[in-house]
This record gives C-alpha cells, sequence and structure tokens, in this order.
C-alpha cells in the first residue's frame, strides 16, 4: 500500500486530469507510451493516380506510404520539496494542500509541454526560403482580415480542409478582436470554459479560436557567437530556431556591443543553425560570446489538428520520498510524451508584439 | 468407577463445547441414563437457537436462488452463478465440507435436516461455517487452510452473488480517470477506501 499523502495526490490530480484541456491534450491523440524511447508509427498513404478508363490495360501502382513515427523521448518533471508540516496538511481539511500541490504541478508540467511541443512546431514550420512557405503576416505588421484569410487558404489548399483551429497568444487575441472594430464581423464570440487549460473564445471565420499564454510573443534564443558583416550581423544559435526570413528581430550580445541590433530589424536570411539580422553599420568579426535574439512578433498558429500527433501519460507519474537532508518528503511529478507534425500542417501568423 | 458403557442413543462429540460430558465416576445406570437425557435435552435447547438461524438463512438463500433462476432466459443478460466450478475446485468444496461436518457434529447435521442435505456443497459449506462460528465450536481444522472456497470470505450474510454486492473497482488508471468525470460517487467511495491505492493501477 503506497504513501496516503500520495494517493491523496493521486486522487486530486485524477479529478484534474480528467478536465485537462491543454493545447497537447487537443492534438491528434496516440496510445499512452509505454516507455521513454517508445516509437509509434503513422501511416499516411500518399495520393493515388486515377486512370481515365478502366479498360484499358494498367500496371497497379505502388503504394507511397508517408510513414511518420512519433518517439516518446521528452520526460519533463518537477520535484517539489514537502515540509514535514505541510505533510500533515495534505490530510486534513478536505486535503487543500493536496489539492493545490496537484493543481500547481499539473499545470505547471502541461503548461511546460505546451511550450515545448509548440516551439517544435515553430520549427516544423520553419523554412530557409526567401518567401517563407507556412508564415504569414511575417513582419509582424498590423493584423488585416487578408492576412487572417490567407493564412487560412494557405492551410486548406495544402493538404485538405482538416480539423483546423487557432491557437492565439493573449495579445494576438487582441489583435483578432481589434479586426471587429472595422466593418469586417471576423470574430464570432463564443466563449467556453469548463475544463482546465486553454479557453475557447469563439471562432474566427469558423475556425475554433483558443488562448494559450503558450503561444510564443517576443521569445528569446540563445546564441553562441556573432559576426558581423557588411550589412548584417550572423548569429549563431542551437537547431530548430523557427526563425525565417522577413521576420523581425533584434540581437543583444553579453559584451561585445559592436554587433548588438538594439532595435527591431529585419532577418535576411537563416540557416540550421544561423540567423542573419539587418544592421546598418558593420559588426565586429566574429565573437565568440553567449547573446541573445529578440524575437520581435507574436507567433500565433493555425493547425490542422488531424496531422500533428502526440503520445503521452494521461496521469503525471507521482511519488513521494523521502527527502534524507531534512524531515521533510520530495513530491516528485512527471510526464512522459513524444509529438510528430506533418509538414504544411501547421502555419505561424504573425501578429505585433502589442495589440494591432 | 465410571460407567464407561455408552448409551446407544448418544455418541460422545469429537469438540468441546457441546455440553457433552462423560458420567461422574460412581454415577448408577438410571442416574446415567438421565444425565444422557439431560445432556440430549441441554444440546438440543442450545441448538434449537442455531437451527432457527440456519433455517431463515436457508430460506434468504432459496430466494435469491429462486430470484436469479427467475430472471434468466431474459436474453442478453450477465449469467450470475453458477458459474462452471472446475474440478479442484469440487474436490476442495467437499474437503471442506467433510471438515466442518466433523466439527460441528453429527447432531447440529441432523438437526439441519433434509433441507441442509439437499443444498449444493457449496452453500452447504457456507452454513456450517457460520454454525461454527455461531457455536464457537470450530476447531483448528475448521479454520486451517479451507481451501479455496467459492466465495471470497465467509459472511454472517452468506452473500452468494459476491460479484454483484462489490464495488467494481477500476483496473487502469485511464478508468479511475474516466470515473472523475463519469462517477465521482464511486470514485469518492473507493478513494475513501483504505484498501484501494491507484498507484498499484495499470496505466491502460
Amino acid at each position: 500500500m503506497g504513501n496516503a499523502a500520495q494517493k491523496l495526490v493521486i486522487s486530486k490530480l485524477a479529478d484534474l486530469v480528467s478536465r485537462s484541456n491543454y493545447f497537447i491534450d487537443k492534438l491528434n491523440p496516440l496510445r499512452e507510451p509505454r516507455n521513454k524511447g517508445d516509437t509509434i508509427a503513422i501511416p499516411n498513404i500518399g495520393a493515388l493516380t486515377v486512370y481515365n478508363d478502366g479498360g484499358v490495360a494498367q500496371d497497379a501502382q505502388a503504394v507511397d506510404n508517408q510513414e511518420l513515427v512519433c518517439t516518446v523521448d521528452k520526460h519533463p518533471w518537477i520535484p517539489a520539496l514537502l515540509p514535514m508540516v505541510s505533510q500533515t496538511q495534505l490530510m486534513g481539511d478536505g486535503g487543500d494542500w493536496a489539492s493545490d500541490v496537484a493543481l500547481q504541478g499539473l499545470a505547471t508540467l502541461k503548461n511546460k509541454i505546451d511550450t515545448e511541443v509548440i516551439d517544435y512546431l515553430l520549427g516544423v514550420a520553419w523554412d530557409s526560403l526567401a518567401t517563407p512557405a507556412y508564415h504569414d503576416n511575417v513582419a509582424g505588421d498590423a493584423l488585416t482580415v487578408t492576412d487572417v484569410l490567407e493564412c487560412i487558404a494557405a492551410l486548406q489548399s495544402n493538404g485538405g480542409v482538416g480539423n483546423l483551429a487557432w491557437f492565439l497568444n493573449p495579445f494576438g487575441q487582441g489583435s483578432v478582436l481589434n479586426l471587429n472594430s472595422g466593418a469586417s464581423k471576423a470574430f464570432v464570440e463564443n466563449y467556453a470554459q469548463d475544463s482546465l487549460g486553454l479557453n475557447r473564445l469563439g471562432y474566427l471565420f469558423g475556425i475554433p479560436c483558443y488562448t494559450s499564454q503558450s503561444v510564443r510573443r517576443g521569445r528569446t534564443i540563445v546564441a553562441s557567437a556573432s559576426t558581423g558583416q557588411t550589412t548584417n550581423v550572423r548569429v549563431t544559435v542551437g537547431a530548430n530556431h523557427g526563425v525565417v526570413v522577413g521576420m523581425k528581430a533584434h540581437y543583444v550580445s553579453s559584451s561585445t556591443a559592436t554587433n548588438d541590433i538594439a532595435a527591431a530589424a529585419n532577418v535576411v536570411a537563416v540557416g540550421a543553425t544561423t540567423i542573419d539580422i539587418a544592421k546598418g553599420s558593420a559588426g565586429t568579426a566574429t565573437v565568440t560570446e553567449a547573446g541573445t535574439v529578440y524575437v520581435d512578433s507574436t507567433e500565433n498558429l493555425l493547425v490542422d489538428l488531424a496531422g500533428v500527433y502526440a503520445s503521452q501519460q494521461k496521469m503525471p507519474g507521482v511519488e513521494i520520498v523521502k527527502d534524507t537532508r531534512t524531515t521533510g518528503s520530495i513530491a516528485q511529478i512527471s510526464g512522459l510524451y513524444g509529438r510528430v507534425a506533418r509538414a504544411g500542417r501547421v502555419r505561424v501568423l504573425h501578429t505585433p508584439l502589442t495589440v494591432g | 468407577m465410571a460407567d464407561t458403557t455408552a448409551n446407544p442413543a448418544e455418541k460422545p462429540s469429537p469438540a468441546p463445547g457441546a455440553g457433552a460430558q462423560a458420567p461422574a465416576a460412581g454415577v448408577g445406570e438410571g442416574d446415567a441414563q438421565g444425565l444422557a437425557k439431560l445432556i440430549k435435552d441441554t444440546v438440543e435447547a442450545s441448538l434449537a437457537g442455531y437451527k432457527r438461524e440456519i433455517n431463515g438463512e436457508q430460506a434468504k438463500l432459496r430466494k435469491r436462488l429462486e430470484a436469479l433462476s427467475g430472471g434468466a432466459g431474459d436474453g442478453g443478460e450477465k449469467p450470475e452463478p453458477p458459474k462452471p466450478a472446475s474440478q479442484d475446485d469440487l474436490i476442495k468444496i467437499v474437503r471442506e465440507l467433510g471438515k466442518l461436518e466433523a466439527s460441528v457434529g453429527e447432531e447440529v447435521i441432523a438437526e439441519l435436516g433434509d433441507e441442509f442435505a439437499s443444498l449444493p456443497p457449496a452453500q452447504q459449506v457456507t452454513m456450517l461455517r457460520m454454525v461454527a462460528k455461531v457455536s464457537k465450536k470450530a476447531g483448528p481444522d475448521a479454520q486451517d487452510r479451507g481451501g479455496n472456497p467459492p466465495q471470497p470470505k465467509p459472511t454472517a450474510r452468506a452473500s452468494v452473488s459476491a460479484p454483484r454486492d462489490s464495488v467494481p473497482r477500476p483496473r487502469t488508471m485511464a478508468e479511475y480517470i474516466a470515473l472523475a468525470k463519469d462517477n465521482p460517487a464511486l470514485k469518492k467511495a473507493l478513494d475513501a477506501d483504505p484498501t484501494f491505492d491507484p498507484s498499484e493501477l495499470a496505466r491502460y
């Protein structure tokens, strides 16, 4: 028989998980993972050729299986110290302490997972083209109805109508609601808040809209080096940075100010691990030092939920173990998940950092 | 001198507590017979209470069986007892029945009469367990490794359809989570049950 406090936390978690409605919960669900490293193959038969006349002999065509593999390789966790005195509170007065531990643990874990998955999708929507294929209003200018309609049309024309949903940062939400200030009534309010996680605001051109702080606004990217070139600074960053040509960004180094770009500037070129940001004057040749790239837009998402898959443990792992250094215990709350998306099933709709 | 000639109408009980006692030393034949009658009357009086209780339980069991067999045939109903017992189960039941009969004594068996004899062995076992418990005649043999009884545990109510009466428990964590939404009252009852630990559930 397990720890009584652990049982209480699990009980509270089960109540919360039964109505969990976070970003990852909305994706196309795969079976629960058996262990870290588990792989799940997702078949997808490619387009087939239709011939005109059945009376004409024709060799059977090969079936192209565009298989995706979801690898469960993410294992986020939270160790929380429970002082001994607090543990006794877990048992009393309806277990309010246990409720708070469970709620905070689940919300924190899910928010972290959501952020990681959204960052992953920004990487899926990335390319190095001069005109990015999966981004709309890439410069992050004031949002217009045309921007929204082009985003919808581009996604639907690249793989079908699908099961679409908008995921907006709160400031992106403001920009969308701002559309209604004109003649257009693009947004229809239909508020729904009956679960833990994302709230549905309404419908933007018939597509449900959800708001989440996990949707990126002004995100930062760690840089390890910068190189001053004639008219730009090339910043070296990690892979899957998600920045495309045409976005606005700026760079701040840890010490060599000559490569700094103080205000939002155009991204003129990108590579797998490099971002070239326009700079009016020549900078300093390669400087290997820490720095930060700041994205100057809000990166809202239009997602075909049928084309993005997730395998996750529904119930977080919970263990309460003895802390040998104090009289208290440690609550370990963990998740296990994997995700994979088909190319072209996610589009990024940029809006300004402030409502507009 | 003790009269060691046993009265042919009375056999000594193998277990203590029946009230039977050996005639005192130096007692004459008439006194022995009177004593034997006294003992018999005492035994019958004490058994009368058991008999009433057992008959009552029998009646309840009979009604339940009738209800079960009367409800069958509607089609689509899940079969309740009897589930076909395996050979091993039957051997264990018969073995335990023998032990319990030896434990409670032939007088009790005789008092229970033909109705008891007509019951299936599994129900006989249940009733004799109750008698042994009530009379406190049960010796170590009756409690000793009773094999695999068909009912989960002996109770005063001698429940026949134990699976129907017990609270259904989730088998997996997924089912437990579903209870939070579909049947919160059941989940609350399970959470209050000290024998239930959700951390021991399989994930799926």
